[in-house]
C-alpha cells in the first residue's frame, strides 16, 4: 500500500505524546559520582523553598532551606523531596531533628547528623567547601588580638611538642625526607633481593623501574638503600641524572668524580673521555679479576643509579649504556644498574646490542588506584609515630610527648571524617592521583598551626587564595588582559571556526576585530542604547598591534610552523599564528565580560 | 625549628607593595622553611612578582641570622643570559659574589654547575657558625627564552642533589608540568584590578604639582587616574607599569588648565572636558621615540612631501620595488588584466574549454587576499611587470629616453638594484635554492601599503589601478 499523507502513520505515533507528559514528571537521576555534591537539582529546590518559605513564617522553624518532614507534606512535594538524599549516607528520610539540609550556594544536601550540626541553623547556611571560598580566612594573619585557642589539649610542653612535629612533617611535605611507603612491598622486596646479590653475593644485575612522576621511585630505591646500610662498607652508589649529564662524556666524568677519583681533567678532547672510560672499565674490572686470583678477597660493590634513564638512551651511540650493561652481564665486577624512568617503552629505545645485554628485570610502580588508597597515603604522610620521630633525630624523651603524638593522630583521624577534607582530596585524586600534590597543598596549613591557630581545619585547604597548585591551563592570564587584547583574541578564535584553518594573521584578525565593532556600534547605536563602554570604539592599526605582540609574548598566540625563515622576516605583522585557546573558553575564564564581547564569543 | 617570618617584619614589604598582603606572607613562608626546595611564582607581566621576590629575599638574609640560620640568595636575571653556557656560568659566579667563594671561571654544563655549587654549599657550610646555612638562587624570567627550557628539568633537580639549597623560578606563563618534578607549590600573582591600580598609584606624588600643595595634587592625581584607566588603560594596555607611563604622559598635560589659571582644582570636571581630546586621542598608546610633546594638539599634521626611502632610493629601484608589491599582491592569473597592453592580440586557447569543476561549495567565509599579506613571486614576473609599468612610469630615470624596454631590464644595472633591494631586505627570498638572481627562484616583498604608495606616486604610477583590490 503506497504511503500518503493521509495514511495512518501518524496516528501510531499518538500515545507518544502523552508518554512524554509523564517522563516530564519524573526527574532525570543523575547515577555517576554520587559521593561529589549534587549541583543538577538547582531550579526545584529552588521551587520548594519558595513553597515553604510563606507557611512556615510563623512556625518556630525559620531556616529557609530545610526540606520539611516528608509525612507532613502532602503529595506533589513529597516526590521532589525523594530526590534529596544525603550525599554522607545517601539516605532519603529527612526527620525532624534531622532534617535535610540544603547549602544556600551549591544545593548541597546532606542530613543533620551526618554533618554534625546539633540544631538546625537560622538564615543563610553554607556548606564546609562553600564556607571556606567564601572567607578565604585559612591565612589570616595571626596578630596579637587573637585568642589563644580555647581548644587547646592539657598537654605539657604542648607549644614545643606541636613544633617539633611541625618542622618533622614540613620536612616532609617539602620533601627533604621521604615518607614511608605504602603499598609497594612487593616491588621493594625484588628489587632489594637484586641490589642485596650484588652487594653481598658479587652479582653484576640491571633493572628499570618504572612509574610516573611522583610515585616513589627514587623513595623506593633510597629505602632499598638505607636497608642496607649495615653494608655500607661494602659499595659504592653513583646516581646519575638524564637531566643533568647530557652525555656520555659528563656522565663518565661524574662516575669518576663519584668513585672517589680524582683527576686531572684537561680540556676537551675525545681522548681524554675515551681514557676516563678505559680508566674506568679497567677500575670496574680489576677487582673482579683479583677476586679470580684470590679467593677470599671481597670486592666492593657499585650501584649505579640512573634517573630520568630514557634520556640516556638519546646519547649517541648509547656508550655508556652499553659499557654498563656489559660489565654487569658479563660479571666483570660487581654491579648493579637500576635505571628509573616514566617511560613505559623505554626498553624499545635501547640499541639491539644494549638491549641484549640487559637483564630485563622491570618493576612498575602504579599510582594509588582507589580513593581509599589514595586517602590512606595522605593520612599517613600527616601522622608519625615517636619511633619516626626519634629515628629524625628529635628528643623523644620530654613530658607529654608521647599524649601529643597521640593527640595529634586522633586529630588528623577527625580531619580525614571532614566533609570538605574529603572533597579536597577526592578533587586531587580525579585530577592527578600525585601525593606530592597532596603534600604540596599541606604546607600552608601545617605551616600556620600555632597556639592561637590550633586544630588543623579542612577550611585551610580548599581556600582559594592560598592554594599553592599549579595553574591547570593558560587560561589564568586571560582575566589580566585589557579589553583590545581580549577582543582581538577573540577575533582570532572566531576566525578559526569562520575560516576553518587554524592560522590567522594580524591584518585577519583586525580587519574581523573591526567588522564585529563596527557591527556592534551600528547595532547599539539603531537601537538606542548609549553606546558607551567596551568594544565600542574601534582602535587603530598601531595600538591594535601593540596589543597582538603583547598577546603573542603570554603565549596565548603560538606562531603556526610554516617556513621558519620567513616568519623571521616578517615580524609579528606578517607571521602567522595559532590562537592557543578555543573561542568557548573564554567567556568562561574571563570574569565580568562586556555583554558585547561576551555574545561575540557565543554568536558566530 | 621552625620559625616563621615574623608579622612586624613583613608589615614593611606590605606597605611597599600594596594589595599583596597574602602573597607576600605564603611566600615569606615558603622561603622561611629550611627544607623548601622549588619554588613557581607565576602571574602575568607587572604583577610584582620579581620586585616581591627580591624585596621577600633581601628582608629573609637580614632577618633569618637572629635565629640560626644564614641565608644568601643570588637573583639571576635569566633574559640577559643568551646561550645555556652563558647562564651556567652566571649562575655560578653570581653565587659564588654572594657565597664569597673564588669559582673557578670556566663552567660549561649543567654537571660542572652542580658540582661547583654543592663545592659552594659546603663551603659556605663550613665558614658560618650558624647552625645551618642556606642557599637561594631566584632564576628571573626563565620561560622568556626557549633556549633555556631544555635546561629547566636540571635546575629544578638542583635543589634535590644540594642540601641547603633553593630554587625559585619566576615565570609568566606556568604550563602544567613544565619543571618535570612533581607537586612544585605555584604561587599566582593575580592582575591588578582597577582598584587595586588606582590604590597603588595613589601612593605617587606626581610632578608637577598643583599650586595648592601635595594634598589638592594627590586628590585630583586620584581621580585623574581612574579615568585614565576608564578611557585609555583598560582597553589598550592593562598592566601597572604601562598605565603608570601613561598617566605621567598625560599628566601635564592634563593639569596645563590648572597651572595656567584658566581653572581651579576644585573644578576637575570643568578641567576633563577641557583636556577631552587626551583621552581620546590613541597617540599616546603609541611608542615611538620622536617626543609628542612637539606636535601641537589638535591640528592635523599635514603630510610632508615622500620621505624616507620614497626619496632615498634610485628610480629604478624605487620602481623595482613598486613592480614587486604587485607581484606580490597580484594573482598571477590577473597579470593579464592588468598589465598587458591593449593591443595585444588575444590568445585563444587551445583544445577547447572543460567545464571546471566546482570545488565543494564551503560554507566558510572567503578571505580576502589583501588580508593574507604578501604573497610568494617568481622573479621572471615581476622584470615583466617592472617592463609594464617602466612605460607608465613618468620617466625620469636616465635610461629613459630614447631607449626600449630591452636595453634596461636584465641589465646588470637592474640586476644590482634588486640585489641591494634585497640586501636592504625590502625584498625577500623565500626560496633556499637556486642563485640569488635566477629568474625562478622566490621572493616576497616586505614593505606595507602606506610606503609602497608613497614610492609609487614618487615614479609618477598609480598603485590602484594595478592592484586588484
Amino acid at each position: 500500500m503506497p504511503k500518503g499523507i493521509l495514511t495512518p502513520s501518524g496516528r501510531k505515533r499518538g500515545p507518544k505524546p502523552r508518554k512524554s507528559v509523564i517522563f516530564q514528571d519524573i526527574e532525570e537521576k543523575d547515577l555517576g559520582f554520587k559521593d561529589l555534591p549534587d549541583y543538577s537539582s538547582k531550579n526545584k529546590i529552588a521551587d520548594i523553598s519558595e513553597l515553604q518559605l510563606p507557611s512556615d513564617d510563623d512556625v518556630e522553624d525559620e531556616e529557609p532551606d530545610v526540606v520539611a518532614d516528608v509525612e507532613n507534606e502532602a503529595g506533589a512535594e513529597s516526590d521532589e523531596s525523594d530526590e534529596l538524599a544525603c550525599s554522607i549516607c545517601n539516605s532519603l528520610t529527612s526527620k525532624r531533628g534531622n532534617q535535610i539540609l540544603l547549602c544556600d550556594r551549591c544545593d548541597f544536601a546532606v542530613h543533620q547528623q551526618c554533618y554534625m550540626l546539633p540544631k538546625v541553623p537560622e538564615g543563610e547556611w553554607l556548606c564546609q567547601v562553600c564556607e571556606a571560598k567564601r572567607e578565604d580566612l585559612a591565612l589570616e594573619p595571626v596578630t596579637a588580638l587573637e585568642e589563644i585557642s580555647s581548644k587547646l589539649p592539657d598537654i605539657r610542653g604542648f607549644e614545643h611538642h606541636l613544633q617539633t612535629m611541625q618542622t618533622f612533617l614540613l620536612g616532609r611535605l617539602t620533601g627533604e625526607c621521604r615518607m614511608p611507603l605504602h603499598g609497594h612491598d612487593e616491588e621493594m622486596e625484588k628489587l632489594h633481593q637484586v641490589v642485596k646479590q650484588t652487594v653481598l653475593a658479587g652479582e653484576g644485575n640491571s633493572m628499570l623501574v618504572i612509574g610516573a612522576r611522583g610515585v616513589g621511585k627514587t623513595t623506593l630505591v633510597d629505602a632499598v638503600i638505607s636497608d642496607l646500610s649495615d653494608h655500607r662498607d661494602n659499595f659504592h652508589v653513583v646516581r646519575l641524572n638524564g637531566f643533568i649529564h647530557t652525555d656520555d662524556k659528563l656522565a663518565l666524568k661524574d662516575i669518576w668524580r663519584q668513585l672517589g677519583r680524582e683527576m686531572e681533567i684537561e680540556d676537551d678532547s675525545k681522548a681524554t673521555a675515551n681514557d676516563t672510560l678505559q680508566s674506568l672499565l679497567a677500575l670496574l674490572s680489576h677487582p673482579s679479576e683479583l677476586a679470580e686470583i684470590d679467593e677470599g678477597h671481597t670486592t666492593k660493590s657499585v650501584v649505579f643509579i640512573l634517573d630520568e634513564f630514557d634520556l640516556f638512551t638519546t646519547h649517541p651511540r648509547q656508550t655508556l649504556l652499553y659499557n654498563l650493561f656489559d660489565i654487569a652481564q658479563a660479571r666483570k665486577a660487581p654491579i648493579v644498574v637500576l635505571g628509573l624512568t616514566t617511560r613505559v617503552d623505554v626498553a624499545e629505545a635501547l640499541e639491539k646490542r644494549v638491549k641484549s645485554r640487559f637483564s630485563h628485570r622491570y618493576i612498575h610502580l602504579s599510582l594509588p588506584r582507589s580513593i581509599p588508597a589514595f586517602r590512606d597515603i595522605c593520612k599517613g604522610s600527616l601522622t608519625t609515630s615517636i619511633e619516626d620521630l626519634q629515628a629524625a633525630g628529635f628528643d623523644v624523651e620530654l613530658d607529654g610527648m608521647s599524649e601529643f603524638v597521640a593527640y595529634w593522630q586522633t586529630m588528623i583521624d577527625d580531619l580525614c571524617k571532614e566533609h570538605v577534607f574529603k572533597y579536597h582530596l577526592e578533587t586531587l585524586f580525579y585530577k592527578t592521583k600525585s601525593t606530592p600534590e597532596f603534600l604540596t597543598s599541606c604546607i600552608l596549613p601545617v605551616a600556620n598551626l600555632s597556639t592561637k591557630n590550633f586544630p588543623l581545619k579542612a577550611k585551610a585547604f580548599v581556600a582559594s587564595n592560598t592554594s599553592l597548585s599549579a595553574p591547570d591551563s593558560k587560561l589564568h592570564i586571560l582575566q589580566g588582559l585589557s579589553e583590545l587584547e581580549l577582543a582581538l583574541l577573540i577575533s582570532a578564535a572566531r576566525l578559526d571556526i569562520i575560516l576553518d584553518t587554524d592560522t590567522c594573521n594580524f591584518a585577519m584578525v583586525y580587519d574581523e576585530y573591526c567588522s564585529l565593532t563596527s557591527r556592534h556600534k551600528i547595532h547599539t547605536s539603531s537601537s538606542g542604547m548609549t553606546a558607551l563602554g567596551a568594544g565600542v570604539k574601534v582602535w587603530g592599526r598601531d595600538v591594535a598591534l601593540g596589543a597582538w605582540e603583547r598577546l603573542a609574548d603570554y603565549d596565548i598566540l603560538v606562531p603556526a610552523g610554516v617556513g621558519g625563515t620567513s616568519a623571521r622576516d616578517s615580524g609579528t605583522v606578517g607571521r602567522m599564528w595559532k590562537a592557543d585557546v578555543a573561542l568557548e573558553e573564554i567567556a568562561g575564564s574571563v570574569s565580568g565580560l562586556s555583554f558585547a564581547m561576551a555574545k561575540w564569543c557565543r554568536e558566530i | 625549628m621552625l620559625s616563621l617570618p615574623n608579622e612586624l617584619l613583613l608589615s614593611t614589604i606590605n606597605s611597599a607593595f600594596p594589595c599583596r598582603q597574602q602573597i607576600i606572607r605564603s611566600l615569606a613562608i615558603l622561603l622561611s622553611l629550611k627544607t623548601s626546595k622549588n619554588i613557581v611564582l607565576y602571574g602575568s607581566n607587572a604583577t610584582g612578582k620579581s620586585a616581591i621576590a627580591k624585596a621577600v629575599l633581601g628582608l629573609l638574609s637580614k632577618s633569618l641570622p637572629n635565629q640560626g640560620t644564614t641565608l644568601r640568595h643570588a637573583i639571576i636575571r635569566t633574559a640577559e643570559c643568551i646561550t645555556p653556557r652563558h647562564l651556567v656560568e652566571k649562575t655560578v659566579r653570581a653565587v659564588a659574589d654572594v657565597v664569597g667563594y673564588k669559582a673557578s671561571n670556566r663552567c660549561e654544563s649543567t654537571s660542572q654547575m652542580v658540582n661547583e655549587l654543592e663545592k659552594m654549599a659546603f663551603w659556605m657550610q663550613s665558614q658560618h657558625s650558624y647552625p645551618s646555612s642556606r642557599l637561594v638562587l631566584a632564576f628571573d624570567g626563565i620561560d622568556r627564552q626557549s633556549m633555556h627550557t631544555a635546561a629547566l628539568p636540571a635546575l629544578a633537580k638542583l635543589a634535590e642533589l644540594i642540601p641547603g639549597v633553593t630554587c625559585v623560578f619566576i615565570v609568566t606563563n606556568a604550563m602544567n608540568g613544565f619543571l618535570h618534578a612533581p607537586g612544585v607549590p605555584h604561587i599566582h600573582f593575580p592582575s591588578y584590578t582597577k582598584a587595586e591600580l588606582q590604590q597603588i598609584l595613589s601612593h605617587i606624588v606626581p610632578t608637577p604639582q598643583l599650586s595648592g600643595g601635595e594634598g589638592e595634587t594627590k586628590d585630583v592625581w586620584f581621580r585623574f587616574c581612574g579615568i585614565v584607566w576608564d578611557s585609555l588603560s583598560k582597553h589598550s594596555s592593562a598592566d601597572l607599569v604601562s598605565m603608570r607611563s601613561l598617566c605621567f604622559r598625560l599628566w601635564p598635560r592634563f593639569i596645563r588648565p590648572i597651572l595656567d589659571g584658566t581653572h581651579t582644582a576644585k573644578e576637575f570636571s570643568k578641567v576633563m572636558v577641557v583636556s577631552k581630546y587626551l583621552f581620546q586621542d590613541e597617540a599616546a598608546l603609541v611608542p615611538s621615540i620622536v617626543s609628542e610633546a612637539k606636535i601641537p594638539i589638535g591640528t592635523d599634521v599635514p603630510r610632508t612631501m615622500p620621505h624616507g626611502i620614497a626619496s632615498q632610493l634610485p628610480y629604478y629601484s624605487r620602481l623595482l620595488l613598486v613592480a614587486a608589491y604587485f607581484a606580490s599582491h597580484n594573482k598571477p592569473a590577473t597579470d593579464q588584466l592588468f598589465f598587458m597592453k591593449g593591443a595585444a592580440p588575444k590568445r585563444r586557447k587551445k583544445g577547447g574549454g572543460t567545464a571546471k569543476t566546482r570545488t565543494s561549495i564551503s560554507n566558510h567565509r572567503k578571505i580576502s587576499r589583501k588580508l593574507l599579506g604578501p604573497q610568494a613571486f617568481i622573479m621572471e614576473r615581476m622584470l615583466a611587470i617592472f617592463s609594464a609599468i617602466l612605460a607608465d612610469a613618468d620617466g625620469r630615470g636616465k635610461y629613459a629616453k630614447g631607449r626600449a624596454f630591452g636595453d634596461v631590464a636584465g641589465s646588470s644595472d637592474v640586476q644590482m638594484a634588486i640585489a641591494t633591494l634585497m640586501s636592504l631586505r625590502l625584498i625577500i627570498k623565500t626560496s633556499n635554492s637556486g642563485d640569488v638572481l635566477e629568474g625562478t627562484s622566490k621572493y616576497r616583498v616586505a614593505v606595507n601599503w602606506d610606503v609602497i604608495r608613497a614610492v609609487a606616486r614618487s615614479v609618477g604610477v598609480e598603485p590602484e589601478d594595478y592592484l586588484e583590490e
